[in-house]
C-alpha cells in the first residue's frame, strides 16, 4: 500500500514534477510491455506494441511533463488559497469565542482608522486633488508688493507691461470680481461675477463646457455684450438648457449673449474657498491710460511660457519692474515690486499647515489606539498560549502559526476599517456642512477612491503593526516552557514588561496630542478674546445693490440710501442704522494716500501717509458701537455744500499726528477723484478690519454724503453697492423680514444678500482656527480616552497575574498599604516614562503648529503643564482601582486559586 | 482502435474515478482494469488516461503518491478522494439518466404511444 501524507502539502518544484512524470512513464512503458510479453510478444514487439498504445504522437511526453508541471502550479496554488481559507475560518472562529475582546479592538480601531480617514479626506480634497486647470503647476497669481502690503494688486497700464514679455508669460490675464443683478426669467438675483481678460481661458488652460471663449472683440471696451455662465448656475436658473448658449439673458438690466458655459469646478484662483463667481462677463480694460498707474484695482494669474522656472520668470520681472521704476520715478517708491505665486500656493497656502497639524494629530490617534489594541493582543496571546502550544506540538510550523496570526489581525483591522468608514462619513459630512468659509475646493472633499484606498491601506498597515506583538511573542515562549507551567507565575514577566512598554509609548504618544490639542485650545481663546473693535452682539447686515441703470447718479444713490436708512430707523425695534462699503472680516480693503494740511508736500510716493479707507453713512458708528475717542461721528449736516469731513482712527492717529490733537487739522487725498481738503472732526476706535489676528491699520472714514467730492455727480468712483448695519434693541434675526419688507418698499428692483448677524461675519472670519480647535479637542479627548483605558487594562492585568504573589505577602504579614505602593509602581513607572518622553516628543513637535497658534508660544508652559497634569491624573485613577483590588485581596483565596 | 469503445468527452475521468472505487491503484492497473472492463482496449491513447489524472488531481477528485508494487517497484498510486467519491456519484447518475432516456428513444417501436 502506498504511504500517505496527512498533515502537509508536498510542495515539489517544476522540474520534480517532470522528473516524476518521466518515471511514471517508463514504469507503464516497461510494465505494459512486460504483460504483452506475458501474452506471446517477442522483447522488441512487446516494447513496440506498449508505445504505439501509450501514444501515437511524437511529443506524447514533452506534452505530459507539462500537464504534470501545470497540474503541480494549480496545486501549490489551490494549497495555498487553503491555507488562506483557513486562517481566516479561523480568524473568524476566534472572534465568535471572544467578542469582547473583537468588540473592543474593532472599536478602537475605527475610532482611530475613521478619524484618520475623515482628516484624510478633507487633505485629499483640499491640499492633493489637482486644481482643475491645465497643467496647474505652470500657472501663477502675480501679485505687486508695497509697503505693509505684500499682496496688492495691479494697475492696467502694469497689467499690460507684465503681459508683454512673452518669453516669461506665455498668456497673461487680469481679472477683478464682484457682483452683478440678474433678471428676467425668475426671480431678481445678486451673483458673484468674474470679469476676466479673455485670455484668462489660454492662462487656465480651460475650456467652455459648451459654446466658446470670449473673442478679442468683446473683450474692447463697447464691445458686443457677452457673458459666460457657470455650469451649476446654469443648471439651476436656466435648468441646463443647452439652448440657453445663444439667447441673451438680463445682466444689471442689459441684455448680454450667453456665449458658452464652463464645468462647475471652474474657479478664479482666489475663490476657491468660500463664495466664487457663478458667470464671467469680458473685463474690458481697454487702452493704456498711463493717468491710471496709481489706480491699483486688478488681480492677474499668468501662465509660464514653456521651459521658464519660477525664479527665471521672477528674475526677468523684476528686471523689467526695475525699468518702469525708472520710466516713473514718481509712481513708485523703493520698495515696490512684483510677486509670482504657484497658484497652488495661492489656493492652498493658508490652510496647509493647519491641515497638516490635523494630519499629525490624527496619526497620533491612530498611534495610540494601535498601541492599545497591540497591548490587548499581548493579553490575548497569553490567554490563548496553552491552545497555541499545543497546535505547534501538533506540527503547526512557526510561519503557519504566524500566518494565522497576521490573518486575524488583518481581519480584526479591516472590519475596524469598515466600521471607521461610517464615522468618517458623518465626520466629512459634518465638515463640509460647517461653514468653514477658509477652507479650499471643499467640493472636491469626499470619501472617493483614493480616500477609500487610504483607508484599506492604514487598515493593513495598523492590522500588521499590532500583529507585531503577539508573533513577537511567537518567537520568545518555546511551546514546551508553556506547556510545562501552571497558571499565574512569574514566567508572564516578558509579557508584562512588553505591555508596560506599550503604557509608556501611549502615554507619551497622548502628551504630545493633549498639548497640541491643549495649544490650539488656548490660542483661540486668545484670538476669540481680541476685541474687535465694534460691539457685535445685537447687529444685524445685509447688503444692497441698486442696479447702475437706475441709479446712474452719486444723487440718486445718497438720496436712496439716505430715505432708506431713516425709514428703517423708523421700524420698531431698531436703535440706529447705517451703510458702509465694507464691513469687517469680510474683504479687505486697500490704503489711499493723503497729505496732511501744513505738512511739506511730499507727492505719492513711499513715504507720504496712508490710510485704509471706508465711505460710510451717519448712524454707521453707533450702529456698530465704534467709540468715538475724540471729536464727533458724521452728522446729517455733512453733506454736499457743507465743508468737507473725515473721521480718522486711533491708529491713523498715533502714526501721523503724534502728539498734536488731530481734530481740526486737515488732510486731502491724492489722485483727482477726490481732491479737496477734508477736516477731521473725529477719531473712532481701532478696528481689527482684516482679521482678529491681524493688527488694526490706520484707517478713514469718508461720508457718502460728501464723497466723492469733487465729482459729485458722475458715477467714476461711486460706491453703489453697500452693506447696511443695523443695531437691534431686541434679537437683530427678527428684524431681518421687516426690514426686508422695508428696502422692498423703497424700490422693489435692489436686491438684498448676505442678510446675516455681526455676529456670524465675526464666527465665520474664525471659522478655521474654531475648526481646528475643535478637532484637536476631539483628538486630544480620544487620546486621553485611549490612554486611560490601556493603563487600566495592562494595570488590571498585572494585578491579576500576581493575585497569589500578593496573597503570598499578605500572608506573610505585609501591610496593605506596602502591597498598595507596590502594585501601584509597577503602572505608575512606565506612566512616568512615558509622561517624560512624551514631553520632549511634544517640546519637538509642536512646534509645527507654530504658523498656525495666535498669542500662545509653542512651548507654552499652561498648555504642557495642563498635558501632562490632566494624564497623570487619568494615569493615577486608572491604577488606583486595581491597586485597590490588589491590596483587597484575600490571602486565602488567592492562595487557593493556584 | 477500429473495433475499441470510441469515449464520448468527459467519460474518461469517470471511468477512471470508478476504477479507483475498490482502492489505489497505478497507473496501469487503471489500464488493464478498463481494458477488461470494456472488453478490449479504449478508442484512446494510454497517455490520456495520465492527462485525466492530473485534471483530476488539480480538482482534487484524486490525491497521488509513490508506493511499491508487488515486484518492489516504484510506481505512482493514485486514490480518490471523498470529494472524487461525490463527483463520481453524481456524474454517474446522469450518464445513466442520458443513457436510459436515449435507449429508451432508440427502442421505441411505435410512432405514437
Amino acid at each position: 500500500m502506498p504511504r500517505r501524507r496527512f498533515f502537509t502539502l508536498p510542495s515539489f518544484s517544476g522540474r520534480r514534477a517532470r522528473q516524476e512524470m518521466d518515471e511514471e512513464i517508463r514504469f507503464h512503458l516497461d510494465t505494459r510491455a512486460a504483460q504483452f510479453r506475458e501474452r506471446g510478444y517477442s522483447d522488441t514487439d512487446a516494447m513496440a506494441e506498449a508505445r504505439r498504445r501509450f501514444g501515437t504522437s511524437n511529443h506524447a511526453v514533452t506534452r505530459l511533463e507539462r500537464s504534470a508541471t501545470r497540474r503541480e502550479r494549480r496545486m501549490q496554488w489551490n494549497a495555498r488559497i487553503d491555507a488562506l481559507r483557513q486562517d481566516v475560518r479561523y480568524a473568524l472562529r476566534g472572534i465568535r469565542r471572544a467578542p469582547g475582546f473583537a468588540a473592543a479592538v474593532i472599536a478602537t480601531l475605527a475610532l482611530g482608522i475613521g478619524a484618520n480617514t475623515a482628516i484624510f479626506s478633507v487633505v485629499h480634497g483640499a491640499l492633493l486633488s489637482p486644481l482643475p486647470y491645465g497643467h496647474p503647476d505652470r500657472v501663477v497669481q502675480v501679485w505687486n508688493h508695497w509697503r505693509n502690503w505684500p499682496r496688492t494688486w495691479l494697475s492696467r497700464p502694469e497689467v499690460y507691461d507684465y503681459a508683454q514679455d512673452s518669453a516669461v508669460f506665455s498668456s497673461f490675464a487680469a481679472y477683478t470680481t464682484g457682483a452683478v443683478n440678474i433678471t428676467g426669467g425668475g426671480d431678481a438675483e445678486r451673483v458673484n461675477a468674474g470679469f476676466i481678460q479673455a485670455s484668462l481661458f489660454d492662462v487656465a488652460g480651460v475650456h467652455p463646457y459648451l459654446g466658446r471663449a470670449f473673442t478679442a472683440a468683446e473683450d474692447r471696451p463697447n464691445g458686443p455684450r457677452a457673458v459666460i455662465l457657470l455650469e451649476d448656475f446654469w443648471r439651476r436658473r436656466y435648468a441646463g438648457d443647452p439652448s440657453i448658449v445663444g439667447r441673451t439673458i438680463l445682466v444689471n438690466d442689459q441684455p448680454y449673449t450667453v456665449v458658452g458655459i464652463v464645468p462647475r469646478d471652474f474657479r478664479l484662483p482666489l475663490q476657491f474657498a468660500g463664495d466664487h463667481a457663478q458667470l464671467l462677463l469680458p473685463i474690458q480694460l481697454g487702452p493704456v491710460n498711463e493717468s491710471e498707474r496709481g489706480g491699483h484695482d486688478y488681480d492677474a494669474m499668468a501662465r509660464l511660457a514653456p521651459g521658464i522656472t519660477l525664479a527665471r520668470a521672477q528674475q526677468r520681472l523684476d528686471a523689467r519692474i526695475a525699468r518702469i521704476k525708472r520710466q516713473y520715478p514718481a509712481q513708485y517708491g523703493a520698495e515696490f515690486g512684483a510677486t509670482l505665486v504657484p497658484v497652488a500656493d495661492q489656493v492652498r497656502g493658508d490652510v496647509r499647515p493647519v491641515l497638516y497639524v490635523l494630519l499629525g494629530a490624527v496619526s497620533f490617534v491612530l498611534l495610540i489606539a494601535c498601541a492599545n489594541v497591540a497591548s490587548l493582543f499581548v493579553a490575548r496571546a497569553e490567554a490563548r498560549s496553552r491552545e497555541i502550544a499545543v497546535r505547534a506540538a501538533l506540527g503547526a510550523g512557526r510561519a503557519r502559526l504566524a500566518s494565522q496570526f497576521i490573518t486575524e489581525c488583518l481581519v480584526l483591522a479591516v472590519c475596524g476599517g469598515a466600521l471607521g468608514l461610517a464615522f468618517a462619513f458623518v465626520f466629512v459630512r459634518a465638515i463640509t456642512h460647517a461653514n468653514v468659509p477658509n477652507l479650499p475646493r471643499l467640493d472636491a472633499i469626499a470619501i472617493d477612491g483614493p480616500v477609500l484606498a487610504f483607508t484599506l491601506g492604514v487598515s493593513i498597515v495598523t492590522g500588521l503593526l499590532f500583529a507585531c506583538a503577539p508573533i513577537f511573542q511567537l518567537g520568545r515562549g518555546t511551546s514546551h516552557d508553556v506547556l510545562k507551567q501552571g497558571r499565574g507565575n512569574t514566567s508572564a514577566r516578558g509579557r508584562i514588561q512588553l505591555r508596560q512598554l506599550l503604557v509608556s509609548v501611549e502615554l507619551a504618544l497622548a502628551v504630545v496630542a493633549l498639548t497640541g490639542s491643549a495649544l490650539m485650545t488656548r490660542s483661540f481663546v486668545r484670538l476669540m478674546s481680541v476685541p474687535p473693535g465694534f460691539t457685535s452682539e445685537g447687529v444685524l447686515t445685509m447688503r444692497l445693490a441698486p442696479p447702475a441703470a437706475k441709479y446712474a447718479s452719486s444723487s440718486s444713490v445718497r438720496a436712496f440710501y439716505a430715505g432708506l436708512l431713516s425709514q428703517i430707523r423708523a421700524v420698531p425695534g431698531v436703535a440706529s442704522a447705517g451703510a458702509t462699503m465694507a464691513l469687517p472680516l469680510t474683504t479687505t480693503i486697500g490704503d489711499w494716500n493723503f497729505d496732511i494740511g501744513g505738512a511739506a508736500h511730499a507727492g505719492p510716493d513711499a513715504q507720504s501717509p496712508a490710510a485704509d479707507w471706508l465711505v460710510v453713512t451717519d448712524g454707521y458708528f453707533a450702529a456698530l458701537g465704534l467709540p468715538m475717542l475724540r471729536g464727533r461721528a458724521f452728522t446729517d449736516a455733512d453733506r454736499l455744500g457743507a465743508p468737507p469731513v473725515v473721521v480718522i482712527t486711533a491708529a491713523t492717529a498715533r502714526k501721523y499726528f503724534a502728539g498734536t490733537n488731530p481734530v481740526g487739522q486737515q488732510i486731502r487725498l491724492s489722485g483727482s477723484a477726490d481732491s479737496v481738503w477734508r477736516t477731521i472732526v473725529g477719531v473712532a476706535g481701532d478696528v481689527h478690519f482684516n482679521g482678529l489676528d491681524k493688527d488694526a491699520r490706520p484707517t478713514m472714514y469718508l461720508p457718502l454724503a460728501q464723497f466723492p467730492a469733487t465729482a459729485p455727480d458722475s458715477d467714476a468712483a461711486l460706491p453703489r453697492s453697500l452693506s447696511l448695519a443695523i443695531r437691534a434693541t431686541t434679537n437683530p434675526a427678527k428684524l431681518a423680514s421687516s426690514i426686508r419688507i422695508v428696502v422692498h418698499r423703497a424700490d422693489p428692483d435692489v436686491p438684498v444678500a448676505d442678510v446675516r448677524s455681526l455676529d456670524a461675519i465675526v464666527g465665520r472670519s474664525v471659522s478655521t482656527p474654531r475648526m481646528a480647535t475643535v478637532v484637536l479637542l476631539v483628538f486630544g479627548l480620544l487620546s486621553l480616552a485611549l490612554a486611560a483605558v490601556g493603563v487600566y487594562a495592562v494595570m488590571a492585568y498585572i494585578v491579576a497575574q500576581r493575585t497569589s504573589e500578593i496573597g503570598i505577602r499578605d500572608a506573610l504579614g505585609a501591610r496593605t498599604a506596602d502591597v498598595m505602593r507596590l502594585v501601584l509602581w509597577q503602572g505608575v513607572r512606565p506612566a512616568l516614562v512615558g509622561l517624560a518622553a512624551g514631553t520632549i516628543i511634544a517640546a519637538v513637535g509642536v512646534r509645527t503648529m507654530r504658523s498656525i497658534l495666535y498669542g500662545v508660544s509653542a512651548t507654552d508652559p499652561v498648555a504642557f503643564a495642563g498635558a501632562i497634569i490632566a494624564l497623570s491624573i487619568v494615569a493615577f485613577l486608572a491604577n488606583w482601582r486595581p491597586a485597590r483590588r490588589a491590596a483587597a485581596v484575600d490571602p486565602i483565596q488567592a492562595l487557593r486559586s493556584e | 482502435m477500429a473495433d475499441g469503445l470510441a469515449l464520448v468527452k468527459g467519460t474518461l475521468d469517470v471511468l477512471v474515478l470508478k476504477s479507483l472505487s475498490w482502492g489505489p491503484l497505478h497507473g496501469v492497473e487503471i489500464t488493464t482494469w478498463l481494458e477488461q472492463r470494456t472488453g478490449g482496449s479504449l478508442a484512446v491513447d494510454e497517455s490520456a488516461l495520465y492527462y485525466a489524472l492530473h485534471r483530476m488531481e488539480a480538482r482534487r477528485l484524486v490525491t497521488a503518491d509513490w508506493g511499491l508494487t508487488e515486484n518492489n517497484r516504484r510506481a505512482r498510486y493514485y486514490t480518490i478522494t471523498s470529494a472524487g467519491r461525490k463527483w463520481l456519484a453524481a456524474e454517474s447518475d446522469q450518464f445513466l439518466r442520458y443513457a436510459q432516456t436515449v435507449s429508451a428513444v432508440l427502442r421505441a417501436r411505435a410512432r405514437f404511444a
